[in-house]
């Protein structure tokens, strides 16, 4: 029993350094329950000796084809119809030309996949989330209907935080649902507010010392939709 | 002392003990350990013929003109098994050294204690004071992705899989962070198994990859925007992070991605901007071209071209450890007779040139050149039969031979050997480097390993379980 509770205890204060994002509603998010006090279990189970570590199936990168079914998915159409990706300055998919370089299989040479996040995977990643979160938010911002958008869907093209700020807070709580799968409840402010200032802080970077035009505003959706697609939730399941 | 109810003060200081020892963890324990380099810093060129080569055009010749290796009795029941064929290459290299050993050719090299066979290139041959021969070396399969696996790691694949991490890996791990890319790997295969991001490998295939890999792609952030996106990813934890971190899954992406920005925001793609128009060539990349007489897009796509990636990543500072594949299509079941010393040859020529170019640079602001600091690995998966087959091809042969220098290695030297029957591999007295068939041990990709890096004045601990030994013959 004190091995529980000391497994317990452990978790509990490595558990109080991590910023919850998801503390709104425990239900809706994919965190497990550790504390040991979950209902869940029927009143006659036996007790459950809970773990300190939950192991379950290994975490594990997205594949290049993974990743390639991915980003389309995330970031919505062009205006012409065709699905949003990663291309490379000769306008091939990205996905395509580094293919062979980030280690996906041609089944001839090789015949499994490098799943490894690799130093190189991550730099490849940042052009693509700087490209292709681009051309997103440019055929959103030839989108006059909200819903029709893929990513600024909850505050118009012009808003900021100081001229809508619930919208884009909205906005935000959208987006980290659309990219991570995690639901931020309405009231987490700790979870929301390094998003709003990374936002904010895209805006001034492209507007400085005059008032922001759209363009500034896109400037803001874009660093935060890098941030997004760069982040360790994006490519790891 | 009771601090509540329960719980010890013992108890107590274990939990508090266990947690901050998660937060130091999480706090940088891994970066400060990838700080820690040796006071000498140590290259590797780890040099890859693919395909299998052949022995005795290269490392380990047979007399020619001996009556044990003619067709006529290599091939007789209690012949010899080994018909070195000399006569049957085309390669003009090849006939110009026969028509010069005539009327008696061996087709045997020397120089100083060395022997080569007569696909080795003069450039390479010149190096013959820092060279060692391994001869005899068991590579225990005839499967071309396990015997490159095995020479890559130093242990046996499980399967077709790899198993640990390529010679490169564990030297730029041990060297630390120094270097933009530390571990780079051109056309080759690298793994790096439960290594820090900066160890694991960068492959690329050719120059334009490089450069690719070392400048940002595309459309870029303003530079405020920059900064506040890696504003925003150094105070994000998220308790999603946490829970996909129980393999260190998410540390490892985040260090890469550290990683990846570092790579990108330096200056060295300039020493890679691989352009053959002279007046758009920086001095750098002139002179080396000159060096390893690059002048047309075969040399730039061939082992030359190659082998400048690798060059210019050594010397420029910019790798600690470079795998690199300087030929390939070796695998001459069919045609060795026209194809394979010709592949050979310009393999060596490319290496030759690069070991030259390597001792004519200065090591950082040292005295120093390249080459005093660098050890060289060169290897192929396996060998080829001794004898020649109905398609005048060679098969796959367990029996191969690697090339090693370097700043530990003793140079000048040659170590085991293979039988006059079969070319079969020949225990080697690890003390002297002589074939010793009674007491001897058999060596193996691990015995290299072990030995290489501890010329180098690195651990080989990761290597436990393949039980290395060091061939002292081959340490200065």
């Amino acid at each position: 029993m004190k091995r529980l509770l000391l497994a317990l205890s452990a978790s509990a204060l490595i558990a109080t350094g991590c910023s919850k994002i998801s503390s709104g509603n425990s239900q809706q998010g994919p965190t497990v329950d550790m504390s040991g006090n979950n209902p869940a279990l029927p009143f006659d189970h036996r007790p459950v000796n809970v773990p300190s570590t939950i192991t379950s199936a290994s975490a594990q990168r997205l594949s290049i084809a993974q990743l390639r079914g991915t980003l389309p998915v995330a970031l919505g159409n062009n205006l012409d119809g065709s699905a949003v990706t990663w291309l490379y300055p000769n306008n091939q998919p990205g996905l395509t030309v580094v293919a062979t370089t980030l280690g996906e299989p041609d089944y001839i040479e090789t015949t499994e996949e490098d799943l490894s996040a690799s130093p190189l995977y991550l730099k490849f990643m940042d052009d693509a989330a700087r490209d292709a979160c681009n051309r997103a938010l440019t055929a959103d911002y030839s989108r006059s209907s909200p819903s029709q958008r893929a990513l600024v869907r909850h505050a118009d093209t012009a808003d900021t935080a100081s001229t809508n700020a619930a919208g884009i807070d909205k906005n935000l709580r959208y987006l980290k649902l659309r990219f991570h799968g995690v639901k931020m409840a309405d009231d987490d402010e700790a979870s929301i507010a390094p998003l709003r200032n990374l936002f904010t802080r895209g805006v001034q970077a492209s507007a400085g010392t005059r008032p922001p035009t759209v363009n500034d505003v896109k400037e803001g959706w874009r660093v935060v939709c890098v941030a997004l697609v760069t982040a360790p939730e994006f490519h790891i399941y | 002392m009771v601090l509540k109810q329960g719980w010890s003060r013992r108890q107590f200081l274990e939990i508090a003990g266990l947690a901050s020892g998660a937060v130091i963890l999480r706090s940088g324990l891994l970066p400060m350990r990838a700080e820690a380099s040796t006071g000498n810093p140590q290259l590797l060129l780890f040099a890859y013929f693919s395909g299998g080569w052949d022995q005795m055009l290269c490392w380990d010749p047979r007399d020619m003109s001996d009556p044990r290796f003619q067709a006529d009795t290599a091939y007789e029941r209690g012949g010899s098994g080994i018909y070195p064929a000399y006569n049957l290459v085309t390669d003009a290299a090849v006939r110009a050294l026969l028509a010069a050993q005539a009327p008696n050719a061996s087709g045997i090299q020397s120089a100083g204690n060395l022997t080569f066979g007569p696909a080795v290139t003069p450039s390479l041959i010149e190096h013959y004071n820092d060279l060692c021969l391994v001869r005899g070396i068991s590579m225990e399969t005839l499967t071309h992705e396990v015997g490159r696996r095995y020479f890559i790691t130093g242990k046996f694949p499980r399967g077709l899989t790899a198993n640990g991490s390529a010679l490169s890996s564990v030297v730029a791990n041990q060297e630390g962070v120094s270097r933009d890319i530390p571990n780079l790997a051109v056309s080759t295969e690298s793994y790096a198994e439960g290594l820090p991001a900066y160890a694991a490998p960068i492959h690329i295939t050719s120059a334009a990859g490089l450069l690719d890999v070392l400048r940002p792609l595309g459309l870029q952030l303003a530079s405020a925007s920059d900064a506040a996106l890696r504003d925003f990813e150094t105070g994000i934890d998220t308790c999603e992070q946490h829970q996909h971190n129980a393999s260190g899954l998410v540390s490892i992406f985040r260090d890469s991605r550290a990683k990846a920005r570092t790579m990108t925001g330096g200056t060295a793609s300039q020493y890679f901007n691989f352009t053959l128009n002279p007046a758009q060539q920086t001095p750098e990349v002139r002179d080396l071209f000159n060096a390893l007489q690059i002048s047309t897009t075969a040399d730039l796509n061939g082992p030359k071209g190659k082998a400048a990636i690798a060059a210019q990543a050594l010397c420029r500072g910019v790798s600690q450890a470079v795998s690199v594949q300087i030929q390939s299509g070796m695998d001459d079941h069919f045609n060795w007779d026209t194809n394979h010393a010709t592949t050979l040859k310009n393999g060596f020529e490319a290496l030759g040139l690069v070991i030259r170019y390597l001792k004519s640079q200065q090591f950082r602001s040292t005295a120093d050149t390249v080459w005093d600091h660098t050890t060289l690995v060169c290897f192929s998966e396996f060998a080829r039969t001794p004898l020649v087959n109905s398609r005048n091809g060679r098969d796959h042969h367990l029996t191969s031979s690697c090339l090693v220098a370097g700043p530990g290695i003793r140079g000048n030297t040659v170590l085991g050997g293979s039988t006059d029957l079969n070319l079969l591999y020949r225990k080697m007295n690890l003390a002297t480097g002589q074939p010793d068939d009674v007491n001897g041990t058999l060596v193996h990709p691990s015995d290299i390993h072990a030995t290489v890096l501890n010329s180098m004045g690195l651990t080989y601990d990761h290597l436990f379980n393949q039980s290395p030994h060091i061939i002292s013959a081959m340490l200065k």
